[in-house]
């Protein structure tokens, strides 16, 4: 039961958490700075272990609030601003970074606990500067946690009166993408923060090396994988809930994380260069710094109103202050320290070649960089023209077309000729061995393209309107560049390990990949880059129109003589005749305008249209674009569009308007060619990083043991590749899936005998409570027809509507007159139901903590299962290459074997 | 410093801020200008804004929207009012649902001469006005709603349910 008291303990304890949290991080920077300036072995470890108390602190406040979220705690200013009783427990859940002050302490949370493993795995191998990593990573956390304790408390309560229900998640936010939206962007963004701790900590100990990079390699690829999600999320929420058919508008807030995604791969490149050639200290610094500068500058630019944007978060003074300062400290220390350590910081050694690797790899940097610098400049461009003539000015996406689309196109060259390079020099001979293949078949490409598809020739300007390319066309030939180039990397890398091992080409290519995971799930990645690319020429050839079609085939109220002839008619496969007046032509398509059907339930109106869509006089779907207007959503209707999803195109129709009462419909419908290749580019990215990160045990076992058969091997790396790739699809189906609009059109449909009709008798509206005991008794009992753990109170279903009835008539029966009757009233109902259906499982919340404890249990049982069983795995693939030390030698080292695949390729 | 060191510099910087003015030289072609319809008006020069991308706010005149269906595709014309000016706005294509007489709205599109919209504004039975020689053809309007995006904003007014008075 909910206390609607202002008074709430869990708000207590989690500000109580917070502040002890505040209090052991400003003890965690200076026992960390003093610890390694003063060589105290002790203090350094106080503050490691500050630091993980400070992770436990930030995580029981983040349970609580959820907790509070979970129980309804309105008392809580922020669970009642952003929740109501209705929402599903999904949401709830995830209500938790639905508004600003949640998001802070998700942020928080989520550092404290990236920090905790970062801290966890290095703080041995990094004694002499991990006090001073502690101490970054502290004094980022004390910034976000004094904007949540004086500013932001998410645990606030009400000081006079608590609401009894909440006000409930803008409708536009619960769905799907959006709960998995921001916190991928968040956990990108945060991500940032370990390297550019471990760049200060090398910095402030003087220890130079190369060490502090191999320690954050790992952490800027999750920080590059988490923002390349997040930004794909939001453009996939974009593109199914906004309805304005694009997925990129170059929204400040897209572009605020689109930026440190540039310099975060710009120093995943440029940190092999030191690696490999010892050069560009000075600039990889710099890149973790303005990576991580750039997250809490994205921060802050949307967050306090700075920039105009969609996302309208507010004008907030005190915040942009706040962000103001801490950014200029993170651009002092970091340049200061990066001065006072000039000296060694100097670079061994020069380029020798223009052909050579890391110049491929200096230009991509100068390249993403141009890039970051030029999104920011447009981002900022209404606030630069604002500041220098006070007449608001802004630039549309058209601008950033033009720059961006010449300057990508370079990178994509690039992420296909650098690989075909060697490191210091490529020899002539070489360049022609590498190049010939792929670039003869991107030349032959290009005239194949040019002849068979001849609108690929079509001019569009590139940075200013006279300079005029067939931008298409070169797009196309690049991404068939890099497809030849990465193949054939793959292709040679697999011969050679064939000649090594005497494997099958299955085999070795998955030993290849695994041996050398970074180097192949880069190429993968730049493969995932081309694909993704051919999803964004698409947009060139984009086509959108706007129809208004009076009235639908199907009228309302039409008499049964005429109407069911015509709904067999567009039952049909083949398109009917006659329809002139409700259908229209747009591209090969033919939409018929169907029906408009009016339906309404406890939660929303929905107009939707039934659209029927043929392609050469067969139907291809049936779609049913709507709007649906939330009784509590305020003034705005949300679009709810449908698509058909197609390889080739996507058909994308939008409900843009309508009358009811005439039936007449506006239409805007998009033809989107191509872009089913932007998620499946991304599905392709998410698989190279995924092959990046596979620990080294795992791929070790693998590769070690010794064969038993080729059929046993090859079983053996398919295994685990198929885990890589399940894995990848897991989590990355969300951005592949896009539900074709036939598939849901459940929801839109006049829900027969279950649903709610547009009079309001269907079975939500039945039997509704008739006082606040029935009502509180009817939201803690469970549907006993297991829709979704609804509460009797939610359920729409006949079971519920007829419960709330026999509800009804027990608490009719009882005396409600004063809230302790009421309560004795209520409890008797729950007691009768316990003893009617056999136990506590009828509530909503039990009372005895048993039922919690068996999934409890049930997982902490099959995280100690996998823990064992992986751990026996690992220990057993150790193991086996001692057996065989001669074979791995070829694997232990990749830099080493990296070298070898050069020499034995220049052999070839 | 050595020379190759100087002229490596000196490229550097050349290649900087030659990228850099390039930029802000193509950007003046793109550059879209957010004006209140009184503020178009009084800068007197309408014919200095001819052609260019602009983005005009004001309120929607009260019993000047006019529309029509033409080939399936609705037309409408309707006068923009701010701060006692006003201007006629042409637009096809779907409307914001929140468009109607006095809402705010920002039109995205360019200023022409009204001459040349003459042709629609008849097909629609309007008269175009004498002292309005200028008028915007708008590619999408948008009704302001500042606060779509932040939920507690926009359900900040809707407190109202009256069933969940526990025992009271």
């Amino acid at each position: 039961m909910t206390e609607s008291a202002p008074f709430s303990p869990i708000a207590v304890v989690g500000t109580l958490a917070l502040l002890a949290a505040y209090l052991t991080g400003a003890w965690c920077i200076a026992a960390g700075i003093a610890g390694n300036a003063r060589k105290s072995r002790r203090l350094v470890s106080s503050s490691v272990y500050g630091l993980y108390g400070f992770g436990a602190l930030i995580g029981l406040s983040a349970a609580l609030l959820i907790y509070g979220f979970v129980t309804h705690d309105f008392a809580i200013k922020y669970v009642a601003a952003t929740s109501e009783t209705t929402m599903s427990t999904w949401y709830k859940v995830t209500a938790f970074w639905g508004g600003l002050d949640g998001s802070l302490l998700f942020w928080v949370f989520v550092l404290a606990l990236f920090s905790t493993v970062a801290i966890a795995v290095n703080h041995r191998r990094h004694k002499d500067m991990i006090g001073f990593v502690v101490a970054t990573i502290m004094v980022v956390q004390v910034f976000f946690l004094s904007l949540l304790i004086f500013t932001k408390n998410p645990f606030t309560t009400f000081l006079t009166q608590a609401p009894t229900e909440g006000q409930g998640l803008n409708p536009l936010l619960q769905n799907y993408w959006m709960v998995i939206h921001p916190p991928s962007l968040y956990t990108g963004f945060v991500a940032a923060t370990i390297p550019f701790a471990f760049g200060i900590g090398a910095l402030a100990s003087g220890r130079l090396d190369d060490m502090w990079l191999s320690s954050v390699r790992v952490w800027m690829l999750i920080c590059f994988f988490f923002l390349s999600f997040g930004l794909i999320l939001g453009g996939r929420w974009a593109y199914e809930e906004l309805g304005w058919g694009g997925y990129w508008a170059w929204d400040p807030v897209e572009n605020a994380g689109l930026m440190p995604w540039f310099t975060a791969t710009a120093f995943l490149h440029s940190a092999i260069i030191q690696e490999q050639r010892g050069q560009m200290k000075v600039w990889n610094l710099v890149l973790v710094t303005l990576t991580f500068f750039l997250t809490i500058f994205g921060t802050f630019m949307t967050r306090s109103g700075a920039v105009q944007s969609v996302h309208a978060f507010g004008e907030d003074n005190i915040l942009a202050l706040q962000f103001i300062v801490f950014m200029a400290v993170i651009l002092i220390v970091s340049i200061g320290l990066i001065v006072y350590r000039s000296s060694k910081l100097t670079t061994l050694g020069t380029f020798e070649s223009f052909f050579s690797r890391e110049f491929a790899f200096l230009v991509n940097n100068w390249i993403l960089l141009a890039c970051a610098f030029f999104v920011l400049f447009a981002t900022m461009f209404p606030t630069i023209s604002e500041a220098l003539d006070g007449s608001r000015v802004s630039v549309g996406p058209e601008f950033f077309n033009r720059w961006m689309t010449p300057l990508g196109v370079i990178l994509l060259f690039l992420a296909g000729a650098a690989p075909l390079l060697a490191w210091r020099k490529t020899t002539t001979q070489r360049l022609v061995n590498q190049f010939l293949f792929p670039s003869a078949g991107t030349a032959l490409s290009i005239i194949v393209l040019a002849f068979a598809m001849p609108q690929t020739l079509h001019l569009t300007p590139i940075f200013a309107d006279r300079l005029k390319l067939p931008v298409s066309l070169f797009v196309l030939a690049t991404i068939i560049f890099v497809g030849l180039s990465i193949g054939q990397e793959f292709w040679r890398g697999m011969m050679v390990r064939r000649r090594q091992t005497g494997s099958d080409p299955f085999t070795s290519l998955l030993g290849l990949m695994l041996s050398k995971r970074r180097k192949y799930g880069g190429y993968i990645i730049h493969l995932g880059v081309a694909v993704l690319f051919l999803g964004f020429v698409g947009k060139a050839y984009e086509q959108q129109t706007d129809k208004t079609i009076a009235q639908p085939a199907i009228v309302r109220d039409e008499a049964a003589s005429t109407r069911v002839p015509k709904q067999q008619a567009l039952a049909q496969s083949t398109l009917p005749a006659g329809l002139e007046n409700q259908s229209f032509k747009f591209g090969e398509y033919v939409f018929v305008y169907q029906r408009l059907i009016v339906t309404s339930d406890d939660h929303k109106d929905a107009t939707t249209a039934e659209v029927g869509i043929y392609l050469d006089g067969e139907k291809l779907s049936t779609v049913y674009p709507a709007k649906w207007d939330y009784h509590r959503g305020g003034e705005q209707a949300t679009t709810e569009v449908a698509i058909t999803v197609r390889l080739s195109e996507d058909v994308y129709v939008v409900l843009t308007g309508y009358e009811q009462d005439s039936g007449l419909a506006n239409f805007r419908v998009f033809i989107n060619p191509l872009i089913s290749w932007v998620w499946i580019g991304f599905c392709i990215l998410a698989l190279g990083v995924f092959v990046c990160l596979l620990p080294a045990s795992l791929a070790t076992y693998v590769s070690a043991r010794p064969p038993r058969t080729r059929l046993g091997r090859a079983a053996d790396t398919g295994l685990v590749m198929a885990l890589v790739i399940g894995a990848t699809l897991a989590i990355a189906s969300q951005a592949h899936a896009a539900p074709p609009a036939s598939a849901a059109p459940a929801e839109h449909l006049p829900a027969g005998g279950m649903g709610m009709g547009a009079s309001g008798v269907g079975y939500a509206a039945q039997n509704r409570p008739t006082n606040g005991a029935a009502e509180s008794a009817e939201k803690d009992l469970l549907c006993p027809c297991n829709c979704s753990h609804r509460t009797i109170f939610e359920c729409d279903c006949g079971n519920a509507a007829e419960l709330r009835g026999k509800i009804n008539a027990m608490i009719a029966k009882l005396d409600t007159s004063t809230p302790e009757k009421a309560k004795v009233a209520y409890d008797s109902v729950l007691a009768d139901f316990i003893a009617t259906y056999g136990g506590e499982q009828v509530l909503a919340n039990p009372r005895s903590s048993f039922p919690w404890l068996i999934p409890m249990l049930a997982a902490f049982g099959a995280a100690g299962l996998l823990f064992f069983v992986g751990r026996r795995w690992i220990t057993r693939g150790r193991a086996a290459p001692m057996m065989t030390a001669s074979h791995i030698t070829s694997i232990a080292d990749e830099d080493l074997a990296d070298k070898l695949d050069d020499e034995l390729r220049d052999t070839d | 410093m050595q020379n190759a060191t100087l002229t490596k510099i000196a490229l550097t910087v050349a290649v900087v801020l030659g990228g850099a003015g390039f930029l802000v030289y193509t950007s003046v072609d793109h550059a879209q200008h957010y004006k209140m319809v009184d503020e178009l008006i009084s800068t007197g020069d309408l014919a200095g804004w001819e052609g260019k991308e602009l983005k005009v706010h004001g309120n929607v005149e009260a019993g000047s929207i006019v529309e029509k269906i033409v080939s399936q595709e609705q037309h409408r014309t309707f006068l923009l009012v701010k701060g006692g000016s006003k201007i006629r706005v042409f637009s096809s294509g779907p409307k914001p649902d929140t468009f109607k007489d006095a809402s705010e709205v920002v039109a995205t599109g360019h200023l022409i001469k009204a001459a040349d919209m003459k042709g629609m504004a008849d097909s629609l039975g309007v008269k175009l006005e004498s002292d309005l020689p200028y008028v915007v053809d708008a590619t999408d309007l948008m009704a302001k709603c500042p606060s779509k995006y932040d939920g507690a904003q926009v359900n900040k007014n809707i407190n109202d349910r009256s069933t969940d008075n526990k025992f009271k």
